[in-house]
């Protein structure tokens, strides 16, 4: 059947182009094909995280609806100029309004309320993502030439998103900017405390009194920071401290840390741009331990080498684009002992096997900042220091715990740092097999007070190492992975130096 | 696939209005239209496509045989038929799980329940092929002869998957011929960039305020939160719908085709009566002209047709007692109102009209908001003062003003200021050049507001529609 098409009398002789219909399709088409044609980024230094891949297609992912769910994932996420568009859409919701008093909150609806309810098994979905830990910038000393070091900063893939999230799980309350500093307001539960401590008795419990147990809580910015009017948005996160450490049991000691840094609040203790303490703020914690273990603690202003990384601009700017939090911006300072210290890594799914690290990863800059600490986190960093009084002690924390190590290089021949997200084999076996004298567990107030960490803390005690099953199409993936030479090259050379060691 | 998203935007459009634009063929642009339909709708449902494809099959052969047979049993026959079948899918995949559940609930039973995932714009679509075939059989429609042309009508991706309820004989004109150019094509364009942008730079962002509101801890809630929750889902769920509506309309505008209106600036309503009549249009009539008026409209038990309508038009919302709840709350204000409540509100002054409307839709939107109905219960204690975190919070204050002039926008977009100042402009005697610029201004808003859109939806991973599961 024919139908005839009437013309419009507009576009007859061309009387009046139709140049609106072109523009706006000429648009839609132009931006269309650059994004199928522009190169696509894999990983988003501004979120921190790999960019969702492009999604291979079968006819089982598209018609269990996979490939499109992916598909739209990986398109957002490599979109032309996706980084720009982003900044600019939060610089335009930071002009919605009037920044009142300098002050602005950012809801927190999106951060999980987590209760102790919780099922203890996020802990295996964490372990299934093999691509968590194995993202740690790699060791440099073997590697000097200025190529070498170059391409470094851009291997620096990200430590876990959701980890670091996980970090700051209580945030229901939101993100507080006062004056350029952004703070997590705390929700804290006191019935996830509770679980928090009984879990730390249960290591006193098992260990029995050859092991000293301590506990150190470490308030976070928002307990000193808020300005008066709102600090009640803020649950009280010294009551949070002493609620758990009233239920710790007698054999564990509870660390004052809080009473050390409320002392010196005018120092740089916290960043303005990230959810951590500042190498200083850790200082004076480490001072509370130091009164708690029964050593003398150095002094801060004679005894280290004190450095400092310029430029840093951390989580909570990650999450706002704040303007404000911008211009004020971070440094990362931190503090090197006079003694010599040696840092293996234990990686994930290799649980068995040591490879050099760095106490202080210096090359790290911009959004990595924290990172000069350890060099991020790992199921288990040792150090091996110069320090010859044979006295070990096991740092169980989260990423808080990062900032804190390095000043106990003076006073423990071996420290072992275990973080509670991603340690696989039995902690208490590993104290018992490595003699070790003390055991601090040290967490912020919101991850003492999240469940997935205080249930973290039981698993860890009995738990046995289950290597991965592989499908025959995973292990090929990782073989291919291992094939790039980033990680080949200084595998070897790491496995040679293990050798040594022994 | 939903409009606003990256992908839509940038590959499926362009693609689809090039392909149709090729040629004038007709033939070659209802292919386009159905090939990209299908593509859009199995997307996001790749297995229950065949359930459209199923709806649409049968029912134009129920239309076939209801004009064949005009006033026969065989049309009496095929009309049972296609009720029974739509109908029955309606009950199967949406409504089957809140039935067994009930009936467990009731009686104590362990029947298992049955677990359909909803294919997406079933209620739309099932809609709109009955009310096809109830037109044909009136004889207020002639049956479509080409299976493609009504498969088009049908499956036509912008009111498929969230409306408008699209009545066949409004479209029918069209879908047989029509006319494309500017004029369509660049009406079509503004009015999707408008909806684009109430969906995604105001319905986003006060979803995001309603939900970290109404999804908390209700006993950390204050009044002055609650209400401000509340109201943020009262800009939410208008500006997503009706920004969803206006998108869809301006879609079926680019390709020829002239949809009817679905809102009309609801809240500026003065009683329940007229904001059903400003709200979802195509939904009200629907059940107006295929419930209400048959079962005997204002003439024989008045009350009782509105209680059924008022039923269904809630459990059409979705399969939750809540939605019935709130379904027969809308039913009991337009009793009232028909009754005698009109009549006084007609004498008082209009303000008190204006606030008891929005009082009554604020708290109907409560009562649609919490499917479970404890956290209802203690909402509504919250909302009316009896809040264990007091009145007022500092916080809201903050979050206010660090909003102040996003919500000034969104409030006044709730009122006919466009259409308002559009009259007073075109009253005016302008020189010739002054449309031109006219043109030019609004394409320069149109890329604006896309741009804007395109900036915000790319931080965004995950931006469902709220109407996608009605």
């Amino acid at each position: 059947m024919h139908i005839k098409e009437k013309r419009e009398p507009g576009r007859r002789k061309g009387k009046s182009r139709p140049w609106q219909m072109v523009l706006f399709t000429a648009v839609l088409t132009a931006v269309g094909i650059a994004s199928l044609l522009f190169e696509k980024p894999n990983v988003s230094e501004m979120e921190q995280r790999d960019l969702a891949p492009k999604p291979a297609i079968s006819w089982q992912s598209w018609f269990k609806g996979d490939f499109s769910k992916a598909f739209d994932a990986y398109y957002a996420d490599t979109f032309p100029m996706r980084d720009f568009l982003v900044a600019f859409s939060s610089s335009v919701k930071e002009s919605l309004g009037i920044r009142y008093d300098d002050i602005r909150i950012l809801g927190g609806a999106d951060a999980p309320v987590e209760t102790p309810d919780e099922p203890v098994s996020q802990p295996e979905q964490v372990l299934s993502q093999p691509e968590q830990i194995l993202s740690q910038p790699e060791e440099s000393l073997s590697q000097d030439s200025p190529s070498a070091q170059e391409s470094k900063t851009e291997e620096i893939v990200f430590s876990q998103p959701q980890e670091e999230e996980d970090d700051i799980g209580v945030n229901k309350n939101g993100i507080f900017i006062y004056k350029g500093m952004g703070m997590s307001l705390f929700g804290g539960n006191a019935s996830v405390g509770k679980v928090y401590a009984d879990n730390i008795n249960a290591y006193h419990h098992a260990l029995g009194d050859s092991v000293r147990v301590f506990d150190m809580v470490v308030p976070t910015s928002a307990e000193f920071y808020l300005p008066e009017k709102y600090k009640k948005l803020s649950n009280s996160e010294k009551d949070a401290i002493q609620s758990i450490y009233k239920n710790l049991s007698d054999g564990v000691t509870g660390v004052d840390a809080y009473g050390a840094i409320r002392q010196h609040t005018d120092e740089y203790l916290y960043f303005n741009t990230d959810h951590h303490w500042t190498g200083r703020g850790a200082y004076w914690a480490y001072t509370a331990f130091a009164e708690a273990a029964g050593f003398t603690p150095l002094d801060i202003g004679s005894d280290y080498t004190v450095k400092q990384i310029d430029n840093f601009l951390g989580s909570l700017y990650r999450q706002t684009q704040d303007s404000k939090m911008r211009e004020k911006g971070d440094y990362v300072e931190y503090f090197i002992p006079d003694v010599a210290a040696q840092a293996y890594i234990v990686q994930k799914d290799q649980p068995y096997v040591k490879y050099k690290w760095t106490v202080w990863e210096e090359s790290v800059s911009g959004s990595n900042g924290y990172l000069v600490f350890l060099c991020g986190d790992a199921p288990m960093i040792q150090i091996d220091t110069g320090t010859c009084n044979g006295k070990s002690i096991v740092v169980v924390k989260e990423s808080y715990g990062n900032a804190f190590v390095p000043f106990l290089i003076p006073h423990y021949e071996h420290i072992y740092v275990v973080d509670e997200r991603y340690f696989q084999t039995s902690l208490v076996e590993f104290i018992q097999q490595n003699g070790v004298n003390d055991l601090l567990f040290l967490n912020n107030a919101f991850s003492a007070m999240t469940g997935y960490h205080a249930n973290n803390l039981k698993k860890l005690m009995y738990q046995v190492y289950v290597p991965p099953e592989q499908t025959e199409e995973e292990s090929q993936a990782q073989n291919s992975r291992a094939e790039e030479p980033k990680w080949q090259g200084v595998q070897e050379d790491d496995i040679g130096n293990e050798d040594d060691d022994e | 696939m939903v409009f606003s998203n990256l992908i839509f935007l940038y590959l499926f459009l362009p693609a689809n209005i090039l392909l149709y634009y090729i040629t004038r063929n007709p033939a070659w642009r209802n292919g386009v239209l159905i090939a990209f339909s299908l593509f859009f709708y199995a997307w996001g449902e790749p297995v229950w496509v065949t359930l459209l494809i199923f709806s649409a099959t049968i029912d134009y052969f129920h239309g076939r045989i209801c004009e064949k047979y005009a006033g026969r049993w065989q049309a009496k026959a095929a009309l049972v038929s296609s009720l029974v079948l739509n109908l029955g899918l309606l009950g199967i995949f949406k409504y089957s799980g809140m039935l067994v559940e009930s009936i467990n609930t009731l009686t104590g039973s362990s029947l298992p329940v049955p677990a359909f995932s909803l294919p997406i714009g079933i209620s739309f679509y099932t809609f709109q092929t009955i009310s096809y075939v109830i037109d044909v059989y009136r004889g207020q429609a002639r049956a479509q002869k080409s299976y493609w042309r009504f498969f088009m009508y049908v499956s036509m991706y912008p009111q498929l998957v969230a409306g408008p309820i699209v009545r066949y004989k409004d479209v029918s004109a069209q879908i047989e011929s029509r006319q494309t150019g500017r004029e369509d094509f660049v009406k079509g364009i503004s009015r999707f960039c408008t909806g684009l942008g109430k969906k995604v730079l105001i319905a986003n962002l006060a979803g995001d305020f309603a939900s970290q509101y109404l999804d908390g801890d209700l006993s950390a809630l204050t009044t002055a939160g609650a209400w401000f929750g509340i109201l943020m889902f009262t800009l939410q769920i208008y500006f997503d719908f009706s920004g969803y509506s206006d998108m869809a309309i301006g879609l079926a505008r680019l390709f020829g085709f002239h949809y009817v209106e679905n809102f009309n600036y609801p809240y500026i309503s003065r009683s329940a009566t007229e904001f059903w009549r400003r709200w979802h249009i195509s939904l009200g009539s629907f059940f107006r002209d295929y419930v209400y008026i048959p079962m005997g409209g204002n003439r024989r038990h008045q009350f009782w047709n509105l209680l059924v309508v008022w039923f269904l038009t809630g459990l059409w919302h979705g399969a939750s007692w809540n939605f019935v709840l709130w379904g027969l709350y809308f039913g009991a204000l337009v009793i009232l109102e028909k009754w005698f409540f009109l009549r006084v509100l007609e004498k008082l002054p209009r303000i008190f009209s204006h606030l008891y409307l929005i009082f009554a839709v604020v708290i109907g939107w409560s009562l649609f908001y919490f499917t479970d109905l404890s956290r209802l219960g203690r909402f509504l204690q919250v909302l009316f003062g009896a809040s264990g975190a007091g009145l007022w919070d500092v916080q809201l204050e903050v979050v206010l003003i660090n909003n102040l002039f996003w919500l000034a926008i969104a409030l006044v977009g709730c009122l006919p200021l466009v259409p308002w100042g559009k009259k007073k402009w075109q009253m005016l005697s302008r020189p010739k050049w002054a449309s031109r610029l006219e043109n030019c201004a609004s394409m320069g808003w149109d890329l604006v507001l896309l741009f804007l859109c395109t900036a915000f939806l790319a931080g965004q991973s995950y931006n469902p529609f709220l109407y996608f599961r009605f």
